[in-house]
């Protein structure tokens, strides 16, 4: 059996967040009407997924078992449920499940009424991401989100309430005028509401959203010591100094270690045996098959990702005819995702040990040196012996147990340390 | 062979920028050697680089067959001269090899601190100057007032100068005739001994050196023995002929008055100096040509490969340019900083970028470049002087008694709105001032002193800066003079590198020192410790910077559909890296060597 992933991506939202770089369309700005494009898009991912469902048969000699699926977005939670329980039923229909295979589905706690999450766990939904980001409203208006902080608390009780008994909360940290108090403030309250797993991440401020434009030259330059002549005279230096940044980001992570919570990746978090399958798969570089608009792929060790163009994606599909009725030839049926698979990559053996090493490195207990081996080869050290070793002696990795991992100082230069990986 | 009195031998003159290439190129397409479609734009500027910064380096000759209105045909022999003060000694021998000079000026700019000072030239080589008034194309064109002030400021006749447009095509006729009829025919006799000038040479892997020549008696043939006076190296004349436009044309003679080349199998440049003269073994001349004197590099400085396996490749490299530029000067050096290298020497600092540059362009090589440095002469209490050119060379100061820097007289052509602001900067420049000239009421020309290490770095850019491009700027080197200097050195690391080190005034060491240890803390990636700069001047610390120790690098997020965009940021960041020196336990980029030293104007 070929263990496979699946990733479907849902772009849309109720209005676009300042900090979020994902591609979703805002509902109000989509062309057409809203309601109704959605629509076309269900039905575009049902003809794309019976399509790559009979791609992969044909190119597959062992037969697939998938063994999570993950909702993202956008916004997953804006979408009718049934459309959701039908995208599942389609995949259940055309690939074979694992017995606990795991489903995820993201949700934003101001489009998630407690019928829609009952009718979402009825639909087979068993794992939920609640998008919080923080439990205080100052920053939440700041960052944009549609939500409060004491609707988020009411989304979580109510998820729970609909039986679901694997959640996952994202944070963020470092915002604009957010302090260690104020962080630590919005860990305490996630960890009294005893999620399985939780994400912390560190704001990016990614180009081209409004964020970028408000505090692009307060970033600090992560490799050079320079001063920003524009941050000295504005006299709004809203972020937290990189200093700050790393100390208040430590502080949650002792307060959610002292809560049971193992970091087990750079930004997440989980009690024991709720790992997040979807990402776990990313960095141990299992298989993923991403379907719907601008979703990523590995496949045959060949990295694609579909188009990001929203009528492009629904050309491709229209007419096609639903599975019910198909009487077109398996080439017919997969034809339209040459329209919209790109970026096709086919990675070198050389390709695949860099992104062993940095994407491995994410994980706090690192690589496993005897799977390198396996999957190469050769030893880990035959290929990165030198880069080891001077790491290790800076003091940014370290070998025990057969794995290679970060220290503390390490995972926060981790860039540092893993472009030294690239050969 | 041609009838002397049915040649012409002249070159164009201008300040830069005010069309002298675009003219020459017209002088050709009109005269019908090349089509305008064959032509590149530019046909005398062979090099890539020339064409690019507009400038010319090296000089060029091209002949010309014109009838003109008088139905007679005329052959024109154009050579082009260096357009920069670096190359003032080639350019005024490519001057002694004319008798004739047309005078370009752009008629929105008028004259020029370079157009003075190369009418000047040319007319201290007893040349006809005929003057042109360029760009009438222009909506800002003010031919008339420049024509006033040609006749002002020059003192030549000017208002039946052509009025054309280079670039447009228009009046280039006139010019033609204008040549013809105001510029003198040649001189010279046949039948004396020959006396030729050397104005260029050029290195071919075939037939050796190829002197480009100016015939002023006698007659130059293939067999022909042949010496040359200055280095007394003697050759049996291979090949003779003249210069079609970017390819040589072998004839069987040339003869008094005209301009042409020889080849010899002549393997060494350094026998066939610019300014020497070439005469008959068997038939010498009496006397030599007047006008030639060895150059010297004035501006030294260190290259080295960027990846030290490739120091033979730069040596081989520095001598083949060497075949072709008998002023460029090296020799093996080492640094600690930068491991295996040449101390170079050259005319000025353009003349240092251009051979930068075409060491990087045409011989793919990564270079580190350290401080430019001038020549100091050192005066020890023993007696013996030293030509300091690499200031990690400097001896103890215990054992030095004085030291003299070279000197520089300039001229600075500037409007008088930026008169306040040029005499500021050579104020900070340690200029003397001499005098101040006014041209008109609006323009003046400044008289100053100024050394020359004040100069080669960013003087140019701060005079365009501070004038808004209004200035423009001459010199030539006035000699030596005692001057109070000392060396600073920097310590990266609590190490000293020897590649930053550099001679500067005592007045000015504080400022440069603070400067550098600013600009270094930019320069320098952090690290995972910090990193002290500091500069010293005779084991003291003057200035110091800190580099902060990397604290955060990290990506938050990276998920299925970001990591090929994960792995492009890692790879620029590995590619950052490869391009470091190694200084103890600190990378330093190889840009940081030259860029620390371009203290901008601002700063």
């Amino acid at each position: 059996m070929r263990p496979l992933s699946v990733y479907i991506h849902i772009p849309f939202c109720v209005r676009k967040c300042a900090y979020c770089d994902f591609l979703s369309f805002p509902e109000d700005q989509g062309p057409g009407e809203a309601g109704k494009l959605q629509g076309r898009y269900f039905d575009a991912l049902l003809a794309e997924t019976d399509a790559a469902a009979e791609k992969l048969k044909r190119d597959s000699a062992a037969a697939v078992l998938v063994r999570c699926v993950y909702f993202g977005g956008g916004t997953p939670s804006l979408s009718d449920p049934e459309r959701i329980r039908e995208v599942l039923t389609r995949l259940e229909e055309r690939f074979a499940f694992s017995e606990d295979a795991e489903i995820s589905f993201e949700c934003n706690p101001g489009t998630a009424s407690c019928d829609k999450l009952q009718e979402l766990r009825r639909a087979g939904i068993g794992r939920l991401s609640i998008g919080v980001q923080s439990f205080d409203d100052t920053e939440l208006q700041l960052l944009g989100r549609i939500h409060t902080a004491s609707q988020a608390v009411r989304c979580f009780e109510d998820a729970r309430a609909a039986g679901f008994d694997n959640i996952n909360i994202d944070l963020m940290a470092a915002l604009p005028g957010q302090t260690r108090e104020s962080l630590l403030g919005s860990v305490r309250q996630a960890v009294s509401l005893a999620p399985e797993h939780l994400s912390l991440y560190s704001l990016i401020i990614e180009e081209g959203t409004p964020f970028y434009e408000r505090y692009a030259g307060e970033v600090p330059d992560p490799h050079f010591d320079r001063r920003d002549p524009d941050r000295a005279d504005t006299g709004l230096s809203h972020l937290p100094d990189e200093i700050t940044e790393r100390e208040m980001l430590h502080a949650a992570w002792k307060e959610l270690a002292a809560a049971g919570y193992e970091r087990y990746e750079i930004s997440n978090f989980a009690l024991r045996g709720r790992r997040c399958r979807q990402n776990l798969t990313c960095w141990e570089r299992g298989e993923y098959l991403g379907l719907g608009l601008g979703a990523a792929s590995l496949l045959d060790e060949t990295r694609f990702s579909n188009t990001r163009d929203l009528h492009r994606y629904l050309e491709a599909f229209r007419g096609s005819v639903p599975a019910e009725e198909k009487t077109l030839s398996g080439g017919e049926q997969t034809e339209p995702l040459s329209r919209i698979r790109e970026n096709t990559e086919h990675l070198s053996a050389a390709s695949q040990m860099e992104e062993f090493m940095f994407l491995g490195l994410r994980l706090t207990e690192g690589v496993r040196e005897e799977r390198f081996a396996a999957a190469f080869g050769r030893s880990v050290d035959e290929v990165y012996g030198e880069v080891l070793e001077k790491h290790i002696r800076d003091g940014l990795l370290m070998r025990a147990d057969g794995r290679i991992f970060l220290t503390d100082y390490g995972t926060d230069i981790s860039n540092y340390v893993m472009a030294k990986f690239l050969l | 062979m041609a009838e002397s009195k049915k040649i012409r031998n002249f070159c164009i003159v201008a300040h830069i920028d005010h069309g002298k290439s675009t003219l020459a190129d017209r002088l050709i397409e009109k005269t019908g050697v090349l089509t305008s479609r064959e032509m590149q734009a530019q046909v005398l500027d062979n090099m890539d680089i020339e064409r690019e910064r507009g400038i010319t380096i090296k000089s060029q000759a091209v002949r010309m067959v014109y009838t003109a209105a008088d139905g007679q045909e005329y052959i024109l022999n154009m050579i082009d001269t260096p357009g920069h003060v670096d190359f003032g000694y080639e350019v005024s021998r490519s001057l002694a090899a004319c008798d004739g000079a047309i005078l370009v000026i752009d008629a929105t700019q008028g004259v020029e601190a370079q157009t003075l000072a190369n009418v000047y030239l040319a007319l201290d080589h007893d040349l006809e100057v005929v003057p042109v008034i360029n760009k009438i194309d222009l909506p800002s064109a003010e031919p008339q007032k420049v024509k006033d002030e040609i006749e002002d400021v020059i003192g030549i006749e000017a208002q039946d100068a052509p009025c054309i447009s280079a670039k447009v095509g228009t009046g280039i006729e006139e010019v033609l005739e204008a040549v013809i009829s105001r510029l003198p025919a040649p001189g010279g006799e046949k039948s004396e001994p020959l006396k030729a000038l050397i104005f260029d040479s050029v290195y071919d892997s075939y037939k050796g050196v190829i002197v480009f020549c100016r015939l002023f008696d006698g007659s130059i043939r293939r067999g022909m023995p042949v010496k040359f006076l200055a280095t007394g190296a003697s050759a049996e004349v291979v090949e003779v002929g003249y210069f079609g436009p970017g390819r040589f044309i072998p004839c069987e003679e040339l003869t008094a008055g005209e301009v042409g080349y020889f080849t010899a199998s002549i393997k060494n440049i350094a026998d066939t100096r610019v300014g020497d003269t070439v005469t008959g073994v068997e038939k010498p001349c009496a006397e030599a040509l007047p006008g030639y004197k060895k150059v010297m590099p004035m501006v030294y400085c260190g290259i080295y490969p960027a990846d030290n396996a490739r120091y033979g490749e730069l040596r081989d490299a520095l001598e083949k340019l060497q075949l072709n530029d008998a002023s460029l000067f090296y020799e093996p050096e080492t640094s600690q900083a930068l491991g295996f290298g040449f101390r170079c020497g050259f005319l000025g600092l353009l003349h240092l970028e251009v051979i930068e540059e075409r060491l990087q362009r045409e011989y793919d090589l990564d270079l580190v470049t350290t401080a430019p440095s001038v020549v100091y002469r050192v005066y020890k209490t023993d007696g013996e002087m030293i030509e300091l050119t690499n200031p990690s060379n400097l001896p103890d100061p215990s054992s030095i008694d004085y030291m003299e820097e070279p000197i520089v007289s300039g001229e600075i052509m500037v409007t008088t709105d930026y008169i306040g602001a040029i005499m500021q900067l050579c104020q900070e420049r340690r200029g003397k001032y001499l005098s101040t000239d006014y041209i008109e009421q609006t323009r003046a020309v400044l008289k100053y002193e100024l050394p020359l290490n004040e100069i080669i770095y960013d003087f140019f850019d701060a005079l365009k800066s501070r004038s808004r491009g209004y200035a423009s700027f001459d010199y030539e080197i006035k000699g030596y003079e005692r001057s109070n200097l000392v060396k600073l050195d920097i310590l990266i690391n609590k190490e000293q590198v020897d590649a930053l080190s550099f001679i500067v005034h005592a007045d000015g060491a504080y400022e440069r020192g603070k400067k550098m240890c600013e600009r270094l803390k930019e320069e320098i990636p952090r690290h995972l410790f910090e990193i002290p700069i500091q500069a010293t001047v005779g084991g003291r610390v003057i200035a110091r910077e800190t580099v902060k120790a990397m604290r955060k690098d990290v990506l938050a997020k990276c998920y299925g559909g970001d990591i090929t965009r994960k792995k492009k940021l890692l790879e620029k960041q590995k590619e950052g890296k490869k391009k470091m020196r190694q200084i103890g336990s600190v990378e330093i980029p190889q840009n940081a060597f030259l860029n620390v030293l371009k203290l901008g104007d601002e700063d």
